[in-house]
């Protein structure tokens, strides 16, 4: 099992890495970016609240205004027809707020895969507004665990997606429920939580996923088969799971390939981790394989084949 | 009086399936032409609002009074409408999407196809079906088409798109397989200063690299393959699995050039290994049919 870290129990900790500041370095005149603040589920809850009280309020007023006009039998008239305009003004001017981060979130999933620094302050900034609709927010939060991800910050994406997976009303934010569950899977295995990403796989099983899902979910599970030392279950149908590895990029597809070698080779199994490995050796460099032993938490096992060296 | 029975169905001989041909796929490009609404299209629900509004102003009574909420009613149920749509594209484009990664290619180019006249009025979305047929019909060997494809996905894109590198090497990979070299050698030429804008890690520049290298087999400079390929093990792994037709393309070249001091008789059963371990051996003989001397056939 491999080194959990110190907040793995508390996800509203920052690890070391979260501590480190991100801003202009001494002596220039950048200004800070601006940086979300550690996610605490209170918070988020808080301003869902908020945001539904004042959705809840705005549209209450319309519907009051709408009743007076009814009853106060202006309908017909030039003032009427005015006050039906405010209205709809008003309940545009309410979802404008919504519409316009809504449309933003395509453009804030690049930026947070371009420029993390960049994609943070984006977010801190479309966290920080009001009058969201809920479903609205939730997206916004479901970047919020990409980022943290991406930033290794495992204990802070594990909680934000653990949240969102419980959320009630999702609404269209329920389409990423296996993508949330496949970085739930990833952050606990990161954080030694073999359990923990036992149950998320669990889940995952039940869960629609795409192509794309469904090779990351079998990337995730064999992880977990070798770290929890389930060989056997890792080499079960192993030339389907290779075949589908290779429509992989490359890094992953040699990661992959690692695992099951690692596997092959605890099961005594020397042709298939010679094979195996010496695709391992073709699809990753030697400091990608130094990193992959690393990063995936498993003593790696490999030698140099044979016919791999000669060159 | 009975009517007269239907013949019999004579059971034929189902044609081979065959990928379409460029000719054929320029046509339905040219009949399908993305039509990107235009700034007074995007804004006809606000004018549509704005004149009914004018239109209750003008006629008064109850039915007045009604009017600008029946318009607002409206509006609602034809964006949501819009969006439901727009989200069954998505999913129909992602199938497909699917299918061609998972080389299921006729269902995948079929589907891909029908979408292109129904993608029209989303320029966006038809540009991603149009790389599903790209994608697909470079699979299936069929690059006089690919390189069709390849045209109208460029022709898309605005000057200077991070992804036309990548598009223009596929291009340029699919003018060779046709020995369109001169073309090629353009290309290659021209997108050298883009490409070392790219991290030698990137499958960018490890697709560069590959079409360098199958440009030098295709004008027969098999010495100069060899001696560029120092660091081609490095260089073609960003490509993946997909590394494996590089590997073999220089066993080709080692067996080609055959000199005996050089050892390329070994050298070149050692790349063929190495391909081998990636691509089956069948996989490789059927895009590089030459490669069948190497696999001792």
């Amino acid at each position: 099992m491999s080194e959990a870290p110190n907040n793995a129990s508390d996800p509203d900790r920052p690890s070391e890495n979260e501590s480190a500041p991100e801003g202009p370095t001494p002596g220039s005149e950048e200004k800070p970016r601006r940086r979300v603040p550690v996610f605490r589920p209170q918070r988020m809850q808080q301003q869902l609240w908020v945001d539904a009280l004042l959705r809840g309020g705005a549209l209450g007023a319309l519907l009051i205004a709408f009743v007076a006009l009814v009853g106060t039998g202006t309908g017909g008239s030039a003032a009427g027809v005015l006050g039906a305009v405010v209205l709809v003004i008003g309940w545009a001017v309410l979802n404008r707020a919504g519409a316009g981060v809504a449309r933003a979130l395509p453009q804030v999933s690049a930026t947070i895969d371009q420029h993390p620094g960049a994609g943070e302050a984006v977010l801190a900034d479309l966290l920080s507004r009001r009058l969201l609709p809920r479903w609205v927010r939730l997206m916004l939060y479901h970047r919020l665990a990409l980022l943290r991800h991406r930033q290794q910050r495992y204990g802070e994406s594990a909680a934000i997606a653990q949240c969102l997976l419980s959320a009630d009303r999702p609404g269209p934010m329920g389409r990423h429920r296996a993508n949330l569950l496949l970085l739930l899977v990833e952050a606990r295995l990161e954080m030694g939580d073999t359990l923990g990403a036992w149950m998320a796989l669990h889940a995952l099983a039940h869960t629609p996923v795409t192509l794309n899902e469904a090779l990351q979910r079998m990337a995730l599970r064999a992880r977990y088969e070798v770290m929890v030392g389930h060989d056997d279950a890792a080499l079960h149908l192993a030339e389907q799971k290779v075949r589908l590895a290779e429509l992989m990029p490359g890094p992953q597809c040699g990661a992959f390939h690692a695992l099951l070698a690692t596997a092959a080779h605890r099961a005594g199994r020397a042709e298939d981790h010679r094979r195996w490995w010496t695709r391992v050796e073709l699809l990753c460099s030697d400091e990608q394989i130094r990193q992959l032993g690393e990063g995936l938490g498993v003593a790696i096992a490999g030698v140099a084949a044979p016919d791999t060296a000669a060159v | 009086m009975t009517p007269e029975p239907a013949p019999p169905r004579i059971p034929t001989t189902p044609t081979p399936w065959r990928p379409p041909s460029p000719e054929a796929l320029e046509a339905h490009f040219a009949q399908h032409p993305p039509r990107p609404a235009g700034p007074w299209a995007q804004r006809t629900p606000l004018f549509v609002l704005v004149g009914v509004v004018l239109l209750a102003l003008a006629i008064g009574g109850p039915a007045a009074w009604l009017l600008p909420w029946g318009a607002f009613v409206g509006l609602l149920v034809y964006g949501s409408q819009k969006v439901n749509a727009m989200r069954r594209f998505e999913a129909r484009l992602a199938r497909a999407a699917e299918l061609a990664t998972l080389r299921h290619h006729r269902p995948a180019l079929r589907s891909a196809w029908r979408l292109i006249p129904e993608l029209a009025d989303h320029p966006a979305l038809q540009h991603r079906a149009v790389v599903v047929i790209a994608q697909v019909l470079d699979q299936l060997d069929a690059h006089d088409a690919a390189i069709v494809a390849y045209n109208r996905l460029l022709d898309d894109l605005p000057g200077g798109h991070p992804g036309a590198t990548m598009l223009k090497i596929h291009r340029a990979i699919a003018a060779l397989f046709t020995h369109q070299l001169s073309d090629a050698d353009d290309a290659l030429r021209r997108l050298r200063g883009p490409v070392e804008e790219f991290d030698d890690a990137t499958p960018t520049a490890a697709a560069y690299r590959f079409a360098l290298l199958f440009q030098s087999v295709q004008t027969a400079h098999y010495a100069e393959a060899i001696e560029e390929s120092g660091d081609l093990l490095d260089a073609l792994r960003p490509l993946g699995i997909d590394a494996g037709y590089g590997h073999a393309l220089l066993a080709w070249c080692h067996r080609q050039r055959n000199d005996a001091e050089a050892q390329d008789d070994v050298q070149a059963r050692t790349w063929w290994r190495r391909a081998t371990a990636l691509v089956p051996a069948a996989a490789l003989v059927r895009r590089f049919p030459e490669l069948r001397e190497v696999r001792g056939e």
